[in-house]
């Protein structure tokens, strides 16, 4: 490789501090700078900063304003009806194909049962699938008790919790549970719940649906 | 008289644009995590009432002197089963049972249901509370579709296909208002 003894080559304005930099290497970055500086800019980003802004506003609403954010997945869809009623703020109780969750809480493990066997990964998928409580979780221990004892003990508290925030922001405490459940779990395991659920306190229910044109 | 300088070409106005590459790398982070959590599904409610653990009673009201109908709908593996007073009953109610649709898998009867429901009501207009039971292991998209089949009234009164009764409007008074079937619904559980 050929080196130059002065060491290496610069262009025309690229000259080392501390270096001397040729007269006519002065001249040539001189003309060029005067002729560029129109011509280069930034990109403008300012359309694409408006419709982002415009797109946060509306997202940031709609999250807000959605009591139940309810995010659908294989263990938790909901069943479709024509209902026309808003969600409401009241105690949502979610009931998936793995769990009974309370204030993003899981408060108790749903078995699942396909063709008498415990369901694997991929069986939630499939239809005709039986969801149930143990029976440890329920009263006294028997099969036949329509009391979930953890999820009573989880509702009663939170009752117990926004009565009392209720009473001091001086508005009335509205005994509202909303159940968010899977569309595959069966009559028995939502009347166990709705039972439990009216145990604790909070008679009045509400189901989640997705809204569909067709019945 | 010697001419101004241009002022541009000093540069002397020339103003530096505002930097929002930091605010553009912030709402490309917020925006598809808000995407994320956005649902894109309109959610609404059913209302229904607790239920009462045994036999369905409906609670008669201390000045209407009438027997209430107590109208229950049970669903079963075979379809539905609709009970009423005995007391008002003049012969059994037949059964409605599932059946196939243009040939399809057999499904439940939701056209007979409603037209059922719906002769109820022009017999009994003052009625406005239905009980809904069903077998243990019915799903409950299954239930969700029989309190959608009692709640409101449709344009028609009878539907014999599905697909008729599926793409169905809902009959609306003069105010706008979608007119009631039996809004009033009760989950009962038969021990």
């Amino acid at each position: 490789m050929a080196t130059n003894e002065e060491g290496p080559q610069l262009e025309a304005g690229n000259a080392l501090p501390g270096q001397f930099e040729h007269p006519l290497d002065y001249k040539k970055r001189n003309r060029k700078g005067a002729r560029s500086d129109s011509i280069e800019g930034a990109l403008n980003i300012n359309s694409l900063m408006d419709i982002m802004t415009i797109l946060l506003v509306f997202l940031l609403i709609n999250i807000t304003s959605d009591p139940l954010s309810i995010t659908q997945d294989d263990y938790l869809t909901l069943a479709k009806s024509t209902a026309d009623y808003n969600p409401e703020d009241s105690v949502p109780i979610t009931i998936t194909k793995r769990n009974i969750i309370v204030d993003h809480k899981q408060i108790v493990k749903v078995d699942c049962a396909s063709g008498g066997q415990v369901c694997q990964e991929g069986d939630y998928t499939k239809e005709g699938n039986f969801y149930s409580v143990d029976k440890s979780f329920k009263e006294d221990g028997s099969e036949s008790s329509f009391l979930i004892e953890p999820l009573e003990k989880k509702l009663s508290a939170l009752v117990k919790q926004q009565k009392e925030e209720a009473k001091e922001l001086n508005r009335e405490f509205k005994a509202v549970a909303t159940i968010i459940s899977d569309r595959d779990i069966p009559f028995r395991l939502i009347a166990e719940v709705v039972h439990t659920a009216g145990m604790a306190g909070l008679s009045d229910l509400r189901f989640a649906v997705v809204k569909t044109g067709g019945r | 008289m010697a001419r101004k300088p241009s002022e541009r070409r000093h540069g002397k106005e020339r103003v530096e644009d505002l930097n929002l590459s930091p605010i553009m790398s912030i709402l490309v982070i917020l925006i598809p995590m808000l995407l994320y959590a956005f649902s894109f599904f309109e959610v609404k409610v059913q209302a229904v009432t607790a239920p009462r653990m045994g036999p369905s009673n409906a609670k008669p009201k201390e000045e209407d002197e009438k027997k209430p109908l107590n109208l229950t709908v049970l669903v079963t593996s075979k379809g539905f089963v609709v009970k009423q007073q005995a007391e008002l009953t003049t012969e059994p109610e037949k059964p409605i049972f599932k059946r196939s649709f243009n040939g399809g898998t057999e499904e439940y009867d939701f056209p007979a249901l409603y037209s059922r429901l719906m002769a109820k009501k022009k017999q009994y207009p003052d009625e406005s509370t239905i009980n809904i039971g069903a077998e243990m292991d019915i799903p409950w998209h299954i239930i969700a579709r029989t309190i959608d089949a009692a709640r409101v009234q449709l344009v028609e009164d009878s539907y014999e296909d599905l697909k008729a009764y599926s793409e169905a409007k809902v009959k609306s008074n003069s105010k706008g208002e979608a007119v009631d079937l039996f809004p009033a619904v009760v989950f009962v559980v038969a021990e």
